[in-house]
């Protein structure tokens, strides 16, 4: 008799193994995901700043939003960035994928050195790119200079410039990998069906594998929109950290929407309001992102 | 049985490992120490009689310690260097005030990081330092949130021994709840051997900054890539200039109404004025990273505004370069704007606050005595970190060791321009925004010169999103 209920409790106890399984990851999920997700949620409407907390729900965040015309300028950049970068990206991507994988003589030193960047560290490699792109004092000013060409003014006036290139630099080495795990999945046997046929390289790329790479070369750029929406680090470090933060005016051609609302957050103690920005960045990122895949055959696939 | 002991170990184990983390969690939270609320208590004060170094016997006044002597570990974070800290202030603390039982772990941080994690610490109640170094003007917004330790009561005393300027800067509503630091009342340094070489007056004292203007111009004439002075881009030297000016950004009612000025028709013409001097080559405006190689390659005539921490300059926490310039720099007092009118202005500075939820209230009071008002701190400058501190506490600022001249700075002081600066600084209203205002000036700043953005039209825009944030 004993051993029979002991038996039924293990049988029940077994149908509760995957929630178990399951709940030190939900308990962590709920603690540090869905918990601070929620209350953000919640103080965003509520006036929230440093030693003020008015519970009552309000509206007015969302308001003050719509005539903010830092986040608007911030969005203004990001189009900007985004316009002129995911194209960059995808072709690059796409070309350095294919020469590696036709392959090319040293294409392992090849391979390590468009890699390396994604490796290495965001911090030194931003203030590596910073050093870089001093217009007094950086090596890129000093090489123009010694071969005749005028100094530019790449921490200023051209600072979109600068920092889409260290984002391509440091992130398409990723992107290439991916695109190459497209290319190596396509079946060999549609090549060699298309060469029989007697089509070209141009031919087979553009019907066999383009069409193809599509769900890969779609998820490159639902990726990119993502990044591209959160970018802060980058441009951070470009426009020295916080080191100085106080003391050096920054520029608004890189101040982007998550740059600013974690300045409203810790410098200006704003929380309810950065609490309704990321918010709108978060909707925005999820609308952008939901329709180009709504557009693309990934979903489909 | 072993099959079912099998089964059963891995989830009850898991559980196991579970219910711990659950214990830890709701234990962390409850054993975590509360915010405020801490009561402090005052400690009776003694005179005694200190022989130092350099021969010098000074009466002083100091906290006499608490009779508890259990070791005692502290937590500073500032941002100058650990090693200056372990050996000054630690030292002074055991060696000199009586708190042999108290160690100080210092923690060289960026003002901006520890500004953001002493304000998460004092909203949360938990962690962060026992003693903060925040830059003067942020510790505003710190007042409201309550997490501030209130030292009215262990300040008052020494009231009379601040500077007026810097007294008033260090209340809020009545209460001190920061101590001043470093002194950050501008003077003036300029390179000596630069103004011979292109024939410019080198004056003991400019007449105001019109002549500052007519040599510069006189410099470009011969050099075109030298520059007169340097702002960098950096919004706080627009507000020194204002202040110097008399130009205020903040207007604050008796009954707490805050008026942002920043798109007055004073600041503009500031802000006119020093984009002028930009446009012409007199100013360079950079980075901070282009601030140390002007300085040392000739293309870089004077640093403005000078603030008292320059006097490292003569010391060996410099680059070689800077080091290897000795008696070439000379130090004098702030141009007027208008002859015979002396003014001078604030750059930067900083004060040490505590944490309201500190487990060590006595001693972190104790660390910001020793090294903002101990005079064993001033003379034993020399012997623990090669200079005497730059603090604004007015019996060290009347000690004459500070107007000495020095052999770097061609026979002149560093200290004694900025020391005089005290009587004639222009009062200036900061209110907790004083931070977003400083934030919204940059963008406009930068706006204005590298975007060429008209001036009006970015501080206009600059002056309303700090109304849309007091508002909001």
């Amino acid at each position: 008799m004993s051993r029979g209920r002991s038996g039924k409790r293990i049988r029940d106890l077994s149908k509760a193994y995957p929630f178990i399984y399951l709940l030190p990851f939900l308990i962590l999920f709920s603690l540090f995901f869905a918990y601070p997700m929620i209350h953000s949620l919640y103080i965003s409407f509520t006036r929230y700043k440093i030693g003020e907390f008015d519970p009552t729900f309000t509206l007015r965040n969302y308001e003050r939003i719509l005539g903010d015309s830092l986040f608007w300028n911030g969005f203004t950049v990001l189009l900007m960035i985004g316009a002129i970068q995911l194209p960059i990206t995808v072709l690059m991507s796409l070309a350095l994928a294919a020469i590696t994988y036709h392959g090319i003589r040293g294409g392992k030193i090849f391979n390590i050195g468009y890699f390396t960047p994604t490796v290495s560290s965001l911090v030194v490699a931003a203030t590596i790119w910073a050093a870089i792109l001093n217009p007094a004092y950086g090596i890129l000013n000093h090489l123009l200079r010694s071969v005749g060409l005028p100094p530019q003014d790449w921490l200023g006036r051209l600072i979109q410039i600068s920092l889409m290139n260290v984002i391509n630099w440091r992130w398409f080495g990723w992107y290439v990998v991916i695109v190459f795990a497209g290319m190596s999945a396509i079946p060999i046997d549609l090549y060699e069906s298309a060469k029989i046929d007697g089509s070209g390289r141009i031919k087979t790329f553009r019907r066999i594998t383009l069409p193809l790479l599509q769900p890969t070369l779609m998820y490159i750029i639902f990726v990119s929109i993502i990044s591209v929406v959160n970018l802060f680090a980058e441009p951070y470090i470009m426009l020295g950290g916080s080191t100085f933060s106080s003391q050096t005016a920054r520029s608004r051609l890189i101040y982007t929407p998550v740059m600013y609302l974690y300045d409203v957050a810790f410098r200006y103690f704003n929380f309810g309001y950065s609490a309704a920005l990321s918010w709108i960045v978060f909707i925005i990122g999820f609308l952008s992102s939901f329709l180009v895949l709504r557009k693309s055959a990934f979903m489909r696939i | 049985m072993e099959k079912h002991r099998d089964r059963i170990s891995t989830p009850v184990t898991a559980l196991i490992v579970i219910v711990a983390l659950v214990i830890g969690i709701v234990g962390g939270y409850f054993v975590a120490p509360t915010p405020a609320g801490v009561t402090t208590t005052v400690t009776a004060t003694e005179t005694r009689t200190v022989t130092v170094e350099r021969s010098v016997t000074t009466q002083v006044t100091t906290t006499a310690p608490p009779t508890t002597h259990e070791r005692v570990d502290i937590t500073v974070w500032t941002n100058w260097p650990a090693r200056w800290d372990d050996n000054a202030v630690g030292r002074v603390l055991r060696e000199n005030l009586g708190y042999d039982y108290v160690h100080v772990a210092h923690e060289e941080k960026d003002l901006g990081d520890i500004e953001e994690l002493t304000l998460l610490a004092v909203q949360t109640g938990m962690g962060g330092p026992d003693v903060a170094q925040i830059e003067w003007p942020h510790v505003t917004a710190f007042y409201k949130s309550g997490g501030l330790l209130d030292l009215t009561d262990k300040v008052m005393p020494y009231k009379d021994k601040f500077p007026d300027f810097h007294w008033n800067m260090m209340t809020y509503k009545g209460r001190v709840y920061a101590v001043f630091y470093d002194l950050s009342s501008c003077g003036v340094m300029y390179r000596t051997d630069l103004f011979a070489k292109y024939g410019l007056k080198t004056p003991d004292k400019w007449d105001s900054w019109d002549d500052v203007v007519t040599e510069g111009r006189k410099l470009k004439a011969q050099n075109k890539s030298a520059y007169m002075f340097n702002v960098w881009n950096d919004p706080s030297i627009y507000l020194a200039f204002a202040q110097a000016k008399g130009v205020q950004v903040f207007e604050e009612s008796p009954d707490g109404e805050i008026k942002v000025l920043l798109d007055s028709p004073e600041f503009i013409a500031v802000a006119e004025w020093l984009d002028s001097l930009v446009k012409e080559g007199i100013c360079f405006y950079g980075d901070y990273a282009s601030y140390w190689p002007p300085l040392t390659d000739g293309t870089m005539l004077m640093d403005v505004p000078f603030p008292a921490w320059n006097s490292w300059f003569a010391t060996t926490a410099v680059p070689p370069e800077m080091q290897a310039m000795s008696g070439k720099w000379r130090v004098v007092e702030f141009p007027p704007f208008e002859k015979g009118k002396p003014t001078s202005c604030i750059w930067g500075g900083s004060v040490l606050a505590i944490p309201a939820h500190t487990k060590h209230p006595e001693e972190a009071w104790a660390y910001i005595y020793a090294c903002t008002m101990s005079m064993e701190y001033f003379l034993r400058g020399p012997e623990l970190f090669q200079e005497y501190p730059a603090n604004v506490y007015l019996p060290m600022l009347e000690r004459p060791e500070l107007n000495e001249p020095y052999p770097y700075f061609n026979g002149s002081s560093p200290f004694t321009p900025c020391i005089k600066a005290l009587q004639y600084l222009p009062q200036i209203t900061v209110t907790e925004y004083y931070a977003v205002m400083e934030e919204q000036l940059g963008l406009a700043v930068n706006a204005i010169i590298v975007e060429g953005v008209p001036i009006e039209t970015a501080l206009k825009q600059a002056a309303d999103n700090v109304r849309a944030e007091i508002a909001g």
